[in-house]
């Protein structure tokens, strides 16, 4: 059963127990100094204690002009910040000493053993554990060929190492930095910056986060990187080939995957990237998202719900790294970008409540000051985010740009909800409708079955004819706007009903055998962030389930989908447009 | 439970390396599909394994590689452009990285414009290369059109398979564990 996120859920202790770092932290408050740590190991000889200190970075390669490529000529050091930082012993293996660094790289061990041979290992981590806020982060290598590979979340975690050096007399300096391994025409070493940049424009995202809301509890995230994740998928795709086809979050499951490909594409350094992904990950567990992913691109007419998540994901991570383009450098090595996208410039066609881009840029001129012509003032990113993990999450309609602009403009002042009137305005949708699209008049160009965004059906038996819409889809993605169709239930009565969806379009039988040519409807039910059941069975034509109780007086809300629109084996011919008659009919 | 196969992602390469220069057995790849097929799922997905995917470019590209590649032979790639943002001429632009994996035959140009058609099928280029190596081998294409904000364009890399060898696996530090057992994968800082 598919299980919806909620918000601000009660997370038990983190899963991941840190007893190194709860150890390092308590001890450090022996050693002095919120970044200083002394070691707890009993010294077997008594040896005098000496300080290392040093301060850790790792090389970021910024993007060419209008992310034309990575700039490697233009590589510069960024702090490695809020990672595990521990002292190891040549000598025996033994940490001596674990910390973190600081939001500057600095680190700093107390009370370690004088002219003792030891080395450096920064994980590729962040944990928080103490304080009000908490967060878990972890980049691991998902690639993995053997005949049985560990599950994902015990694939290795990256760490890098410094070179082994003498504590000394008098204590040690040592400094270090994760360099790209770029020679100048192709990698020739270790990748070493790649998951620390990662690291670090998650720790950018987070911390942007806490600003507003300093009791902000992440849950734990895998991060899985590798430079063999390829954008492009051949005879075998899945994690541990790396064949992901490209980088994406895994909804419900609190995993992030980078490609890192040097010869298709690389996104360790592409920040907006990183922080696009993530951002589903903070809708996935702080706010509520119903859309269910697949492909999009710029132009495409999305299902609602899939506009605002995308839209959104992209206008926070402009909004949390202070820079309005969202940058997608391509293959490392060639002048080309896979795309360039500002939040501030650039029209295409199809704006609208269903176009990812107008959502981005609703949001993000909603937040910056910077009047380009049209949004003159900004009320901040706290109001946002206070709708994004309150309203959003337990609203009775599906999250889409409707729910969150409706919410969020009660929230507001009068000059608040004129600029949001404005910007609603400029991305051609209509100031005033509620969370359920009532009173958008933008109907895409009155394409067919755009309009009610939710039929009303009544769950007394009467017969809701209703049609799904692949004409904005030109392949079987299943994600594009009227592919999916929503409904607003009122129940009568406090009982079980009895579910029926037939199809009514007349579905030609082809010759070939291998051809899916009959419709197979399905639907999908829920209560706000609530999923309550589903009728997804592959009968052709028709779909019947009995559902659990339902409340009398509740909202109850519903997907309708020809899963023929998604299905690769549906044939060519497979007619555009399809239509139901759906009942909900009170058990005997 | 109705099935999703993304055989022809599996077909495509396979082909690729195995027809004998027929169109029939020519390999097709969606490419702007690709990050959209769900790894992994091969059946009704419901709405527990949703994946996010990247925000691709205004064009979508399509190819298929016609025949199969030969070390030092011209092999031909048919491209299928689509703007995803109405009538908009698309200048494709093509470039191989790797010197020594492909080259241009003198004949092909290195780039091509295509005006803007309103027609809803996609409009088609071909590009041919000249293997020179095995393994897989990539050819990127851009796809570059002009809006009221400026040109916007997003690159393709084509994979391109000669012979039977797997994907080159690419290394990056050495894997070992640390002091809990826990695996790592190590790589070397600069002190």
């Amino acid at each position: 059963m598919p299980q919806r996120s909620t918000h601000k859920p009660n997370f038990p202790q983190q899963s991941r127990a840190l007893p190194v770092v709860v150890l390092a932290l308590v001890l450090g408050a022996c050693g002095g100094g919120s970044e200083s740590f002394s070691s707890g190991a009993a010294a077997p000889e008594q040896k005098p204690k000496v300080a290392v200190t040093g301060t850790l970075n790792y090389e970021f390669v910024p993007p060419n002009p209008v992310c034309r490529g990575l700039d490697f000529a233009s590589t510069f050091p960024k702090p490695i910040r809020g990672a595990t930082v521990q002292l190891i012993d040549t000598g025996t293996g033994a940490v001596l000493a674990t910390g973190q660094s600081d939001a500057s790289g600095n680190y700093s061990f107390a009370n370690i053993d004088s002219e003792t041979m030891v080395r450096l290992r920064i994980r590729a981590e962040l944990k928080k554990t103490t304080g009000t806020s908490r967060w878990d982060v972890e980049v691991r290598d998902n690639y993995d060929l053997s005949a049985n590979p560990p599950a994902l979340g015990s694939r290795p975690l990256y760490v890098v190492e410094s070179t082994n050096f003498d504590t000394g007399s008098a204590g040690a300096v040592q400094n270090m930095t994760a360099t790209t391994g770029w020679g100048g025409a192709s990698y020739v070493g270790d990748r070493a910056a790649a998951p620390f940049a990662i690291l670090d424009s998650v720790y950018t995202a987070m911390t942007f986060i806490e600003s507003v809301d300093a009791d902000v509890f992440f849950p734990p995230l895998d991060v899985f990187w590798s430079v063999n994740n390829t954008s492009a998928t051949s005879s075998i795709t899945g994690t541990d080939t790396g064949e992901l086809g490209g980088s994406f979050y895994r909804i419900g499951e609190n995993s992030l995957f980078l490609v890192g490909e040097a010869a298709s594409d690389t996104d360790e350094f592409d920040d907006h990237v990183v922080v696009h992904e993530w951002s589903h990950y903070f809708e996935d567990n702080l706010s509520r998202t119903d859309s269910f992913g697949g492909p999009h691109s710029i132009g495409s007419l999305l299902d609602p719900r899939l506009a605002f998540g995308e839209g959104w994901a992209t206008a926070l991570a402009a909004i949390a790294l202070g820079d309005q383009l969202y940058c997608d450098t391509g293959p490392v090595g060639s002048e080309f970008n896979r795309l360039a996208l500002g939040a501030e410039s650039g029209s295409y066609d199809g704006s609208g409540w269903y176009d990812e881009v107008s959502v981005l840029r609703f949001i993000y001129d909603l937040f910056d000051s910077n009047d380009e012509g049209g949004d003159p003032g900004s009320i901040g990113f706290a109001p946002i985010y206070a709708v994004m993990t309150g309203p959003q999450v337990s609203t009775d309609a599906f999250t889409t740009i409707f729910s969150f602009a409706a919410e969020l403009r009660q929230t507001l002042d009068p000059a608040g909800q004129a600029l949001l009137d404005a910007q609603l305005a400029r991305e051609d949708m209509t100031a005033g409708f509620d969370i359920w699209g009532v009173g958008e008049a933008n109907t895409a160009g009155g394409a067919a079955d755009v309009i009610p965004i939710y039929a009303d059906l009544t769950a007394d038996g009467s017969i809701l004819p209703i049609c799904v819409n692949s004409q904005f889809d030109s392949g079987r993605d299943g994600n594009k706007l009227t592919e999916n169709r929503f409904l607003r239930i009122t129940v009568p009565l406090t009982d079980q009903y009895d579910v029926t969806m037939t199809t009514t379009t007349p579905t030609p039988v082809t010759p070939d055998v291998d051809d899916q040519d009959q419709s197979d409807p399905d639907i999908y039910l829920f209560r706000g962030p609530q999923f309550i059941d589903q009728g997804t069975s592959p009968d052709e034509n028709t779909e019947t389930f009995r559902t659990p109780i339902l409340q009398a007086g509740a909202t109850y809300i519903a997907a309708i989908e020809d899963w023929r629109f998604d299905d690769e084996l549906a044939p060519g011919s497979y007619p555009e447009r399809i239509c139901f008659e759906v009942s909900f009919a009170s058990t005997p | 439970m109705s099935s999703k196969i993304v055989f022809v992602f599996v077909a495509a390469l396979l082909a690729g390396a195995c027809s004998d220069g027929v169109e029939e057995n020519a390999s097709e790849v969606v490419a702007e599909s690709l990050a959209a097929e769900a790894p992994e799922v091969a059946s009704k997905p419901g709405l527990a394994v949703g994946q996010t995917t990247k925000l691709h470019g205004p064009v979508s590209i399509s190819y298929k590689i016609i025949g199969a590649p030969i070390i030092g032979q011209p092999v031909a790639v048919d491209l299928k452009v689509v703007s995803n943002v109405g009538a908009q001429a698309i200048t494709l632009t093509y470039r191989i990285n790797d010197t020594t994996a492909m080259q241009f035959p003198e004949a092909q140009p290195p780039s091509v414009s295509m005006a803007a058609t309103n027609s809803a099928e996609p409009q088609t280029q071909q590009v041919r290369i000249i293997p020179l190596r095995e393994g897989r081998l990539f050819l990127n294409v851009s796809a570059s059109i002009e809006t009221d904000g400026g040109t916007i364009s997003t690159v393709t890399a084509i994979p391109i398979q000669l012979g039977p060898a797997a994907r080159q696996q690419q290394q990056n530090g050495t894997v070992t564990v640390d002091e809990k057992g826990e695996a790592i994968r190590v790589l070397s800082g600069e002190d």
